[in-house]
């Protein structure tokens, strides 16, 4: 069965590359503008990987993170946050909050399709 | 991901055949713009999906092809045949890093080498070499095969954040060829267990032909939820090194031994190395024009190590220790009739002889090691003397201890010599004789039995047994009346201080006679034999043990106390009674209607106690003829591990060692030949 996706992002286009990317990579893919969305999708659904991007309206990338690892059932699904270069800090407060790896931005499909298969098989 | 290289797979072949198809016919039309168009445009995609989905070694490579591709298309470089060559076999080239799982990696960098090189000998004709857009980016594709050692050892809340240890020894795995080592050890017991929590860890070892780097990234998003250590072992593929396995070895909760793994790496790259040097100097003599890439036929793997001898000498020691301990351990379990101690012992022995045999072809070198110098020998002398010499080596495969190696070579250096010296005759001497101008030396060498024969032969003038035994009677070696056969003249040249040559020269008049050669030779239990027909050559046929160490022997007593002769000499035996060797004339007894002449051991013995009635008479081979030794009696074959005699024994020539027997006596080993002539001498006296 393929594995689950859900991409967050407050960002349309970003939104739409990793959807394509990873749906024809062979993955089935969900799609949250923002934390809220996000937890609102998972209640309770199985998902094998979350991806989102730390900065976006109404609860926040770190704010998800902690959510995910605090609620029963997904305190162990891996979860990869998109950042840029430059934001050292968050990554690290990210790692802290439970985030599996990440993803810099910009990338190219082969880069976000290796980020994923170092967390799901 | 796979799903994307397999969809580049498959494009790329699509594009292979384009390439091809493209090709056949620019080389009908070497001008047309649009066919160097298409073929530039399909290098660009290969490039470009190279890199995009890991094939970077084809990205690398495409890249150059593009650059001579762009060169033509701007009209800067014509297309030559030789590029077009280039470029077909390109084709196969990338078809191989294309189907390459890992295995034919070494084959194909060397191929690309080659390519490579002719690649830049068209850009550096055209003085264009300096175009290669960014030549950065090929000299970092100069990847080659390094082993990493990888320990891996999670804190154990690393699956809290999601993170799977498994996948971080998976993605190791997927990076090249790998050996995993667990360790489970850290496993607490049930009441302490956490499930979640992460208690193994592991070591890898790791070839790849990616970088440093590379392997680091594995670990990029959990560098800090475990114990990383990353510890490069060597530029090479240890997976291909002979005798790694053992120390590949997966035992859990045994860390690898990487001092071991280093050690041989090591010894095994500098080995491939000087290989590869000598190859390369060779190719560099060989013109680069003609190099031809290979597609691959098999896998080449290192084909030997260099070991210090002092290592293999401790080892056959060794090996001999244990052939004796098991010689004990098998009387033991004789004597015991314990079924399970008889079947651990029979395949205690099958073990211990298979090691003994590896362990002594260890030892083994090729005669072919002594004909490379002897090529040399012959060549050089040949014309120092002015004479047309071939020389032809036949089975210089045949393997010999590496000790008899080292006493046959001078010898045979000498027997080369007289055969160069006085045996091949000047060309007009040949001629006059009807023989082809050049003369030929024949240095052949084949196993016989437990024996390895090494034959010179020279199509020469042969020796004169009439001279031969002038000469002898001038010096003074024989009575002038001394009635001799031809075979008995001839072998009067082994005498000490006998030369025939009419004028000594520097070649073989050094004062090395054949009486040296002899000498020589059986100091490894050699002999030596010589025949010769006048005007036609001489052949002079060595004799030798295959080994010094390990003998296979007739084990044989006489008054309680063991003997060892070597099967390698025994021709029949025959039982005798012992009133008939008492009735005997002149130690001479005739078995089954011939004359044998013998020696009765008790008596040169000098054993004064009464004999059995029934004895053993061994006929052994004595030159060419047979000579009987009587015996008390026969216990059987036996394989003897030589020991050399102590000090004080060491002048007894009658026995060349002693071996240690299962039950702890020693067998003393009988040299017949030795026996024979010191108890000849000792009776005519």
């Amino acid at each position: 069965m393929a594995k689950t996706i859900l991409i967050v992002d407050d960002s349309e286009s970003i939104r739409e590359v990793v959807n394509f990317t990873l749906q024809n990579a062979g993955f089935e893919v969900f799609a949250a503008g923002n934390g809220i969305e996000a937890q609102k999708f998972l209640d309770g659904r199985t998902i094998d990987l979350v991806i989102t991007d730390l900065h976006m309206p109404e609860m926040d990338g770190i704010g998800l993170i902690k959510y995910i690892r605090a609620t029963a059932g997904y305190s162990r699904v891996p979860i990869l946050f998109l950042t840029t270069e430059s934001q050292l800090a968050k990554k690290i407060e990210a790692k802290d909050a439970g985030a599996t790896g990440w993803i810099i931005k910009p990338f190219v499909p082969a880069k976000l399709l290796a980020a994923i298969s170092k967390v799901i098989r | 991901m796979d799903n994307f290289q397999k969809k580049f797979l498959e494009e790329a072949s699509d594009l292979i055949n384009q390439l091809e198809q493209a090709l056949l016919t620019l080389e009908q039309d070497m001008q047309n713009p649009e066919l160097v168009d298409s073929i530039f445009r399909i290098m660009h995609s290969l490039k470009g999906g190279g890199g995009m989905f890991g094939f970077d070694n084809i990205s690398s490579y495409t890249h150059k092809l593009e650059n001579m591709y762009d060169l033509v298309r701007q009209k800067k470089l014509k297309v030559s045949r030789e590029m077009l060559d280039i470029t077909f076999e390109s084709a196969d080239h990338i078809t191989s890093m294309l189907n390459d799982d890992g295995g034919k990696t070494a084959e194909i960098k060397r191929n690309e080498e080659i390519l490579n090189k002719r690649i830049d000998a068209i850009l550096d004709g055209d003085n264009f070499s300096s175009t290669g857009a960014d030549s950065e980016d090929s000299s970092s594709e100069t990847s080659v095969l390094k082993t990493f050692y990888i320990k891996v050892k999670p804190y154990e809340h690393i699956q809290r954040n999601g993170t799977n240890p498994f996948f971080l020894i998976d993605e190791l795995v997927g990076l090249g060829k790998t050996k995993v080592n667990i360790f489970y050890s850290n496993i607490p017991d049930f009441e302490n267990f956490v499930l979640d929590d992460t208690y193994i860890w592991w070591e890898v070892i790791l070839t790849t032909d990616k970088d440093e780097d590379a392997v680091k990234d594995v670990f990029i998003f959990v560098e800090d939820d475990c114990e990383i250590t990353i510890q490069k072992l060597c530029d090479a593929d240890v997976f291909v090194m002979e005798g790694i396995e053992p120390l590949l070895d997966c035992r859990q909760d045994f860390p690898f031994d990487l001092d071991k793994i280093k050690t041989l790496a090591e010894a095994i790259t500098a080995l491939e190395k000087a290989k590869n040097e000598s190859a390369a100097a060779n190719a560099a003599k060989s013109n680069s024009g003609d190099e031809h890439i290979k597609k691959f036929t098999k896998e080449s793997s290192i084909s030997g190590i260099r070991v210090a001898s002092e290592k293999i000498d401790i080892l056959m020691n060794l090996v001999s220790e244990l052939i004796t301990t098991q010689a004990g351990l098998n009387l033991y379990a004789e004597k015991n009739k314990d079924a399970e101690l008889t079947r651990i012992t029979e395949n205690l022995e099958n073990i211990s002889r298979q090691l003994r045999d590896t362990a002594f072809s260890i030892t083994l070198i090729p005669i072919d090691y002594l004909v490379v110098r002897f090529r040399r020998l012959v060549r050089d002398l040949s014309r120092e003397v002015g004479k047309e010499i071939e020389f032809e080596a036949r089975g210089a495969e045949t393997e010999l201890d590496k000790t008899l190696i080292e006493g046959i070579s001078e010898p045979l250096m000498h027997i080369l010599r007289n055969s160069i010296d006085h045996g091949i005759e000047t060309a007009k001497e040949r001629q006059a004789a009807g023989k082809p101008a050049a003369g030929k030396i024949i240095l052949q060498a084949y196993y016989s039995g437990s024996q390895v024969v090494i034959a010179v032969t020279d199509d020469g003038a042969g020796m004169d047994p009439k001279k031969i035994k002038r000469k002898a009677i001038e010096k003074g070696l024989i009575p002038s009346d001394a009635q001799l056969t031809d075979k008995e003249a001839i072998d009067l040249i082994f005498m000490p201080g006998f030369s025939t040559s009419e004028t000594v020269t520097n070649i073989s008049g050094r004062g090395v006679g054949m009486d040296v050669v002899k000498r020589k030779v059986s100091d490894i239990r050699g002999t030596v034999q010589v025949s010769s027909s006048l005007g036609e050559g001489t052949t002079i046929t060595i004799k030798l043990p295959l080994t010094l160490s390990i003998i296979d022997g007739m084990l044989v007593r006489i008054a309680d106390v063991d003997y060892i002769i070597p099967l390698s000499v025994i021709d029949t035996i025959f039982a005798v009674e012992h009133e008939k060797i008492v009735a005997s004339f002149q130690n001479v007894i005739n078995i089954e209607g011939s004359q044998y002449p013998f020696y009765y051991l008790r008596d040169e013995f000098g054993l004064t106690d009464s004999a059995p009635a029934k004895e053993e008479i061994i006929m052994v081979k004595y030159e060419d003829r047979k000579i009987g030794i009587v015996v008390d009696n026969i216990t059987g074959e036996y394989q003897a591990v030589l020991k050399p005699l102590g000090k004080l024994y060491r002048n007894q020539d009658i026995f060349s060692g002693a071996s240690i027997l299962g039950d702890g006596t020693v067998a003393l080993v009988l040299d017949t030949h030795k026996v024979i002539n010191q108890f000849t001498k000792y009776n005519e006296i």
